[in-house]
């Protein structure tokens, strides 16, 4: 054995990798398999490798082709590969240099429900704008659903055992299958024109194909149309479908549904406990509240100080009845001040003029009366002393000293014999004394 | 006051209304004694519809809708 008989690693690994290139079949191959090991390099390259159940080989995809994509690829996608199969000298491996990469069967069908949802969302079906309240307290739901399904029957039981109080209509309909689709566009219109309270549609989980309807974009646009509120729970909580972002509310099974669509008796009886103790806590709060009020009022200072009310105008009053006083004083000194002025004036004037001359002409009168009268009593005390002395010297009693005599009949002097008759008393005066005669005889003097 | 046509819900938002109500500062006291009777009834009334109440099915078919 010669030593020219070896190849150096690097002049096999070229031979190999001629051979590659110059293989016809080799040159553009389409390869189906699963992904695994991908891997997205920093530079952008994908580096991953491509199995099935018994074999595997390695791929690239340089970054310009990788940002063609439309998905972006992770273990266990099903792929479709383009490319060629090339050698890399660097450590002897050969690998498939993939020009384009898309998603196998399922797969595509996912791509296909990317776009729907791009598209829906871009046209703002999955707005929360359009999504419809469901009642609080519904009367009637209509449940779209295979009535043989496990759905149909978890869903009864939980509306028995959460909300009995509540009209349960079920459309039987085809959840899946080619003829899926129609029926259940049909029956969520159907649903739509009944007026019920909230729509269910539901189905329990399946393979991805089962539950295609629901990511079909027409029953999606059916959805979003409808008036009634509707709740979708499709399949297993890991399956979102297309008519999940349209729906009202989307639940994550047909049981969680229904405990969107009715409220639950155990919480409703607490609620209204809640209530029949709000309502009493409120209404004692409100009494005890106005009871405060009462005492407030009661023991407002002016009901329990009376006077307070009062007092003010009181001293308003008093103070009042002090100005006045004072005023009135002041007023009264005034005028006092003038009427005495005024009085001292006038008997000022009275003094100096008046009184004074009436008072001389009093005086002087009276001093003349004075006079007159001593004059008149001097003149009547002289002629009444000179009457004295001409009465005595004509008194009778000289005349009866002279042995003269004069006689009275009761009180009457007799001058005439006519004034004396038989038995009269005659009073005769004598100087010293009286003598009492009876008449006896009268005489006339013969003529 | 409470009328036995109303609907559960009616009367559970009702009950809701006169817990507001009652906890709002510009009503009467004879206003809120009122509305305490009203919410005692009422709660009394919607745990009898609950207790009595009896799940109601039915299946619709569409043709036979359509029959009507």
């Amino acid at each position: 054995m010669t030593k020219d008989k070896y190849l150096s690693v690097n002049a096999l690994t070229t031979y190999i990798a001629e051979k590659f290139v110059k293989d016809p079949y080799l040159e553009r191959v389409f390869v189906q398999g699963e992904l695994s090991n991908a891997k997205l390099h920093s530079s952008g390259h994908l580096y991953f490798s491509l199995k099935d159940e018994n074999s595997q080989i390695r791929g690239i995809m340089f970054q310009s082709q990788v940002n063609k994509l439309k998905f972006r690829p992770k273990d266990g996608d099903k792929v479709i590969v383009d490319g060629r199969v090339s050698v890399y000298k660097g450590n002897g491996t050969y690998s498939i240099n993939a020009s384009n990469m898309i998603l196998d069967g399922i797969g595509q069908l996912f791509l296909q429900l990317d776009e729907n949802i791009k598209l829906l969302r871009s046209e703002g079906l999955f707005d929360e704008i359009h999504k419809k309240p469901i009642p609080k307290f519904p009367r009637h739901i209509i449940l779209i659903t295979s009535k043989t399904s496990a759905a149909v029957k978890d869903m009864l039981t939980a509306v028995e055992r959460r909300f009995p109080l509540v009209k349960i209509s079920i459309l039987n309909t085809l959840m899946q299958g080619e003829k899926s689709k129609n029926n259940v566009i049909e029956h969520l219109k159907f649903a739509d024109s009944l007026n019920a309270d909230t729509i269910i549609l539901s189905r329990g989980g399946g393979s991805i194909e089962d539950l295609w309807t629901f990511n079909d974009i027409d029953v999606a646009r059916t959805v979003f149309e409808l008036n009634t509120p509707v709740i979708t729970g499709i399949g297993h909580e890991t399956d979102t479908t297309l008519v999940d972002y349209v729906s009202d509310l989307r639940a994550t099974t047909p049981t969680a549904a229904i405990e969107h669509a009715v409220p639950d008796q155990i919480s409703l009886y607490e609620l209204i406990r809640n209530y029949e103790y709000s309502i009493l806590k409120h209404m004692n709060l409100k009494l005890e509240s106005k009871l405060n009020e009462l005492d407030s009022v009661k023991n407002y200072y002016k009901f329990k100080n009376p006077s307070s009310l009062y007092d003010q105008q009181v001293q308003k009053l008093d103070h009042y009845s002090g100005q006045l006083e004072h005023k009135f004083n002041s007023i009264f000194t005034d005028k006092k001040h003038y009427f005495e002025s005024r009085k001292s004036q006038i008997f000022n004037i009275i003094k100096s003029n008046k009184i004074e001359s009436y008072q001389t002409h009093v005086n002087r009168q009276d001093a003349q009366m004075k006079q007159l009268i001593k004059y008149q009593s001097d003149k009547n005390k002289l002629r009444l002393k000179n009457n004295i002395d001409l009465l005595d010297s004509l008194s009778p009693l000289l005349i009866l000293k002279r042995g003269y005599s004069y006689s009275t009949i009761e009180d009457k002097v007799i001058t005439d014999i006519d004034d004396v008759s038989v038995n009269d008393m005659m009073k005769t005066q004598l100087n010293k004394g009286t003598v009492w005669s009876k008449i006896i005889e009268v005489e006339k003097n013969d003529k | 006051m409470t009328n036995k046509n109303q609907s559960f819900e009616d009367k559970m938002k009702r009950i809701d209304e006169i817990v507001v109500k009652l906890d709002s500062d510009d009503i009467t006291l004879e206003e809120s004694l009122n509305l305490y009777k009203e919410g005692v009834t009422l709660t009394k009334e919607c745990d009898d519809i609950l207790k009595n109440a009896q799940l109601n099915i039915e299946e619709l078919t569409k043709d036979d809708s359509d029959g009507e």
